[in-house]
């Protein structure tokens, strides 16, 4: 695939890496569009990878819009819960 | 500096073993699952984990057969390396062997080879493995040497826990190296 971005997360508490991990690993069946989505976790670095592959510009554009949008609902979640 | 160790597709389970024997030996070696995984795949996990490159196993009759050694280029795994094996001796099939409690720095040193061993097979393990030249007497407990043996046909290449002075790695016999490097 032409484009490709990673978002790579560090410095953050084990517990909300884990729960980011498992909130976009069903994002990874699904493929519209052609965009591939793939997420890892390195355990002993406490980092979380996501790799986001597309075919055009604006559709990786948007995919990774959507990745962040939920990647901030879920810590909304978390934070409201903790509250 | 990191490497990923994975096997090819649906590997045997001496393959299996072998890719564990040898992650556990040296140090800097990430095992990964190969599953249905491409060379795409394996390159977008090379760069999540920051790594230099991909030791493949690749097996004939369900035996290690070669490792293949990929590098990054021009956004592809490219083959840099294959080092053809006859045959390899998983750590409990060794006598008097023991499996290190953590991976260890490989060192090659000046007892590290016995006999005519040719050179294109100590610098292409040296690469692949990122060993010290030479031994660092304040790390040695910490160090596995690697033991080059002239047998024959092939190239015996075994690990040799420098504190202990036994055995602590899988033994590969290597019949050649093909360079692809440009």
């Amino acid at each position: 695939m032409p484009y490709k971005i990673l978002v790579a997360i560090n410095d953050v508490n084990d517990d909300l890496l884990n729960t980011i991990y498992n909130s976009l690993k069903p994002e990874e069946q699904v493929r519209i569009r052609g965009v591939k989505l793939m997420v890892m976790r390195i355990s002993n670095e406490g980092r979380l990878v996501i790799s986001i592959e597309a075919n055009k510009l604006n559709v990786l554009r948007a995919a990774l819009h959507s990745t962040l949008r939920l990647i901030k609902l879920t810590v909304d979640v978390i934070d409201s819960l903790m509250l | 500096m990191k490497l990923i160790v994975t096997t090819s597709r649906e590997p045997s389970r001496r393959t299996r073993s072998f890719v564990k024997d040898l992650t556990s030996t040296i140090n800097g070696l990430i095992k990964i699952s190969r599953g249905k995984r491409t060379l795409k795949d394996l390159l977008n996990i090379v760069h999540s984990y920051d790594c230099k490159g991909v030791l493949m196993v690749l097996e004939r009759a369900g035996n290690p057969s070669a490792l293949s050694y990929y590098v990054e280029r021009d956004g592809n795994l490219d083959r840099m390396f294959l080092i053809k094996l006859s045959s390899i001796k998983l750590i409990r099939e060794i006598s008097g062997a023991q499996r290190p409690s953590s991976p260890c720095k490989p060192v090659v040193d000046n007892a590290s080879i016995e006999g005519d061993i040719p050179t294109d097979v100590v610098d292409v393990i040296k690469t692949v493995l990122n060993a010290a030249n030479g031994l660092d007497t304040r790390n040695a407990g910490e160090a596995v040497r690697l033991k080059f043996k002239h047998a024959g046909t092939y190239v015996s290449l075994t690990f040799e826990c420098v504190a202990s002075g036994r055995i602590c790695g899988p033994e590969l016999r290597i019949l050649k190296v093909v360079s692809n490097a440009i």
